[in-house]
């Protein structure tokens, strides 16, 4: 399967997880994962 | 062996799944994750990713494994940057299991489990076990130009020192700064990646 990410989902993603805990990354890495990898 | 074949550029990402036995070896402990770490044969460009979990659940990750294979998932990368400017090769990127593979390349592929969420790999670090039994190739090569990998030249350089060889990682899923020779004669790396 392939998908594009939009450069503002993927700009989004990496200021949350620059600014995030070890904790908060996984929550944060999941939500993304379920948004725009996995469709 | 693995094999792909790039038959499109850039920002789109292409899913590939490596099969490994990796019950005959170990039983993953809960909540770990598994890692892979690639090195290019000839360019010495080297990466590490977090394989994604099949529960999509990067709090409490699992993954496919039955008795024959284990299936680690990743996806990858023909470009450095999106055509829209983002940059690609990240510490965030890797850590979802996205990652840049410049290409063409054979790498070799090394499989790791580990029970915190990083990249890191140094042999002090206790959460982080290799599975040494299990090691692969994968064979990536290109049907389209990339503007970012200078093609192979015919050329010969002769250096004193071998510099494509194995080396520790950082958090950020590179070789540090200091031992990342991408410079080298077979292949050349024309961006800078975030230290």
């Amino acid at each position: 399967m392939s998908t594009q990410i939009s450069d503002e989902a993927l700009l989004d993603f990496y200021e949350k997880m620059d600014n995030a805990t070890e904790e908060e990354q996984k929550v944060i890495a999941t939500e993304f994962y379920n948004k725009y990898v996995s469709v | 062996m693995y094999q792909y074949n790039w038959l499109n550029t850039g920002s789109v990402n292409k899913d590939f799944y490596f099969y490994e036995n990796l019950k005959a070896y170990v039983d993953l402990p809960t909540d770990n994750y598994l890692l892979l770490k690639f090195r290019g044969l000839s360019t010495g460009y080297q990466r590490t990713c977090i394989a994604m979990p099949s529960n999509g659940d990067y709090t409490n990750p699992t993954y496919d494994i039955n008795d024959r294979y284990a299936t680690f998932k990743i996806s990858m990368y023909n470009s450095p940057v999106t055509s829209g400017g983002a940059n690609l090769d990240t510490e965030s990127a890797r850590k979802l299991g996205l990652i840049v593979l410049s290409t063409p390349e054979m790498y070799e592929v090394k499989y790791y489990y580990r029970g915190d969420y990083s990249l890191r790999i140094h042999s002090s670090i206790v959460a982080l076990t290799e599975i040494p039994e299990l090691q692969s190739l994968f064979n990536i090569t290109r049907a389209v130009d990339s503007s970012y990998i200078q093609a192979p030249v015919s050329s010969y350089t002769e250096y004193t020192d071998n510099d494509v060889t194995s080396q520790d990682i950082t958090t950020k899923g590179l070789p540090a700064e200091a031992d990342n020779n991408t410079i080298v004669q077979y292949g050349v790396q024309t961006w800078t990646p975030t230290y």
